[in-house]
């Protein structure tokens, strides 16, 4: 009897055991690429986050390695080729093509749990589209807003929270300021749009191409009819707007968006166009900024056809190619602990001010400075991603300082612009 | 009758003193050539051959041979104008760069070389600028021309009086270029001058004497006697300048990076945005031969002109 007992309890205790192992994983390392961790304070964000995943995940690992935004294609190029794996990136829209194109990245719909990733939003996902599919997710995102500074704004004896909602009252707006503001030597910019020859500010002045009423490429990733209606009207009363601007010293030429940044965070610039995020590098040059910030949608009519649509930009989850099968469940598992409230909370609020690109975060607390300009977050075109988008987008500054600075007729600027943008999309 | 075996003679006795020693030197240079064909020969041909393809990111990363495109990476750029605007370019600034740097350069080496009070601390001092990296040259350049906040706005705001309040150099089309020549004198004139001193204290004095005492003036000695005497100095040091600024790229990304208005697009800078911004390999690899055969022409005429001198 006793040998039978014995017996059993062994058989049980096999039993149990092959059960433990069964549950228990594969271990399994990501390597993932990421530009943020270059910057210290979303670096110790990402560090932090990525313990807590790990120790949630105690099956997964996450290798992070730290790589340069602006030669992130080179590194993955010079690692893949050196038989290293890139198997998650943390990066831009704008990234998209070349990735595609250098075959280093797949679909994440084929990686991501379907009924998480139903819950995107279209209009941010629909960005993400090139060639044949959707392929990247987005962490959050932001269009073109407007950052003021309120107590320059109130010294004028105006509201800010009263920002104007068209073309010709922006324009009264700017005029009222600059008439206030005009012998103090206390403001270098009344409104500031960036003209600077770099990808930013062609994103930049491509949303407010899009803020005009206009589409600078078609569904097809054409260069679309920049001479056809409504696009001829947006371009030419964009150009002038730039002109309007520019001449009357009320924006400065050819400045990048980090150096409005600085000098609103230096409280030398009343209002200027950026995405939200750039609040970070305001941040860093006041601690204090969130007191005068304030933010808004830009205009909702601008000038014959506009209607203050922006573009939608976003950080986002590109995945690598050739995962395993564990590593598709850790890439999924991990993206999904990122863009989640109790994670990402605190970043927006704090670190990269944005909106919320997944329903499952809907009650996520935007942060205060971005209340204002939640108006119009949903004021959003979609954009066709296309290989040379880079240099197609970096050419309408080109175009803007042409005509502004160096006396071209918008006539040879825009043909100038049409002969640039063809020659990078045709090759 | 047994004959005397043949005696036994080790490989190297079959050949005269002289073919052991070029055998030899052959030897001691053999890394070297190594060396040169690994990292410098193979590179370049590799470069060559990929100029006249279809290649991209995929091509790289999958290891597959480019596709032969019928020349249409050259085709392409020269239909643009974008090849001619960069020659064009590129020569502009070289020539402007490497004359004034070489002006500059030969005043400041003479007034070194009459002792002036201080002249070692000079010395020492004008090295700074050579010292400093180029991508960190650049950005202080950068700061000095920002507007409406740099250094020479300031200066500029001043001496006209607050009439001049927005000048830009770097924003305007016309005046661009020579912002950026004006930091590459400003890195490259030290290291010239270094040179050109060292050549003028080998110019042998009793001959300077010689002609002081014959009453040739100061111009004239400069002229027939220093000038000559250095000339194998100049040679080295211009043509070390031209190579030096038609790879000039550091101080373009980050003063303009080509631009406004393409306004500073040189062949360095083409070539970068074609490979490495639209990523087509193939295409910036055209670039880049265009770029070295303009640049061995250069040289080579350089060095026919200076040894036509030399005769």
């Amino acid at each position: 009897m006793k040998r039978i007992v014995v017996l059993l309890l062994a058989a049980v205790m096999l039993l149990s055991a092959a059960a433990v192992m069964a549950q228990e994983k594969e271990p399994v390392t990501i390597r993932f690429y990421n530009y943020a961790l270059s910057e210290t304070a979303k670096a110790d964000w990402w560090k932090n986050t990525v313990e807590a995943f790990e120790e949630a995940n105690p099956w997964v690992t996450v290798e992070t390695v730290t790589v340069d935004y602006n030669s992130m294609i080179q590194t993955f190029t010079n690692d893949l080729g050196s038989g290293m794996s890139v198997d998650l990136i943390y990066g831009e829209v704008s990234w998209i093509p070349a990735l595609v194109d250098g075959e280093f990245i797949q679909q994440p719909k084929d990686v991501i749990d379907p009924e998480f990733y139903e819950g995107y939003y279209d209009y941010v996902l629909d960005q993400m589209n090139y060639a044949d599919g959707v392929y990247a997710v987005p962490h959050y995102y932001t269009n073109s807003i407007v950052f003021i500074n309120k107590d320059l704004v109130e010294a004028a004896g105006m509201s800010a929270d009263e920002f104007p909602t068209t073309l010709d009252e922006l324009k009264t707006w700017i005029e009222t300021l600059d008439t206030f503001y005009k012998d103090s030597g206390k403001v270098s910019t009344i409104f500031g749009l960036t003209t600077a020859e770099v990808p930013a500010t062609g994103a930049n002045i491509n949303a407010i191409y899009n803020a005009f009423g206009g589409q600078l490429l078609t569904d097809d990733g054409e260069l679309a009819d920049l001479k056809a209606e409504p696009n001829a009207t947006a371009m030419a009363e964009m150009l002038d707007f730039y002109k309007y601007l520019i001449g009357n010293g009320y924006t400065q030429e050819n400045l990048k968006l980090k150096d409005y940044r600085a000098a609103f965070g230096a409280g030398n610039v009343i209002a200027y166009v950026d995405s939200s995020w750039g609040y970070a590098q305001i941040g860093e040059v006041d601690a204090n900024a969130a007191n005068f910030t304030v933010t808004a949608p830009l205009p909702v009519v601008m000038g014959t056809n506009g209607k203050g649509n922006s573009l939608v930009e976003s950080h986002c989850f590109l995945i690598g190619d050739g995962l395993s099968d564990g590593q598709k469940e850790a890439v999924d598992l991990f993206i999904r602990y990122c863009t989640s409230t109790e994670t990402l909370e605190g970043y927006l609020n704090n670190i990269g001010l944005a909106f919320v690109a997944h329903k499952g975060m809907e009650d996520c607390r935007i942060s205060p400075i971005l209340e204002g300009a939640a108006k119009g977050v949903s004021h959003v075109q979609k954009q066709t991603q296309i290989g040379p988008m880079v240099s197609v987008q970096k050419q309408l500054a080109t175009m803007v300082l042409d005509y502004t600075i160096n006396g071209a007729s918008m006539e040879d600027a825009v043909d100038s612009y049409i002969t640039e943008a063809e020659y990078f999309i045709n090759q | 009758m047994h004959s005397s075996p043949a005696p036994r003679r080790s490989w190297l006795n079959f050949r005269s003193r002289k073919q052991q020693d070029r055998l030899f030197c052959f030897c001691l240079l053999l890394p070297a050539i190594i060396l040169c064909v690994a990292f410098i020969l193979i590179p370049i041909v590799d470069s060559v051959a990929m100029s006249f393809t279809d290649y991209k990111i995929a091509n790289l990363t999958k290891n597959r041979p480019g596709v032969w495109n019928d020349f249409a990476n050259y085709t392409r750029l020269w239909k643009a104008g974008k090849l001619q605007s960069a020659i064009s370019i590129t020569g502009t600034f070289v020539a402007w760069t490497v004359g004034l740097t070489f002006v500059v350069s030969m005043a400041l080496a003479l007034i070194l070389n009459s002792e002036p009070v201080g002249a070692r601390f000079l010395r020492s001092i004008m090295m700074i600028p050579w010292v400093i990296p180029t991508v960190i040259a650049g950005l202080l350049w950068a700061w000095i021309y920002a507007n409406p906040y740099g250094l020479l706005q300031y200066l500029v705001n001043v001496f006209s009086k607050g009439e001049i309040t927005d000048f830009g150099i770097l924003n305007s089309k016309n005046t661009a270029l020579w912002g950026v020549i004006i930091a590459g004198l400003w890195k490259q004139v030290p290291l010239m001058t270094l040179l050109l001193l060292a050549g003028m204290q080998n110019v042998p004095d009793d001959i300077m004497e010689a002609a002081k005492i014959d009453g040739a003036g100061y111009f004239t000695r400069l002229i027939h006697i220093m000038i000559p005497y250095m000339r194998s100095v100049i040679a080295v040091s211009v043509s070390m300048c031209i190579i030096e600024n038609f790879k000039q790229y550091p101080l373009f990304a980050t003063l303009t990076n080509g631009g406004p208005v393409g306004a500073t697009t040189t062949l360095a800078v083409l070539s970068y945005n074609e490979a490495f911004v639209n990523n087509n390999y193939g295409s910036g690899a055209a670039v880049t031969t265009v770029w070295l055969l303009v640049m061995i022409v250069v040289v080579l005429v350089f060095n026919l002109i200076f040894r036509r001198g030399n005769d």
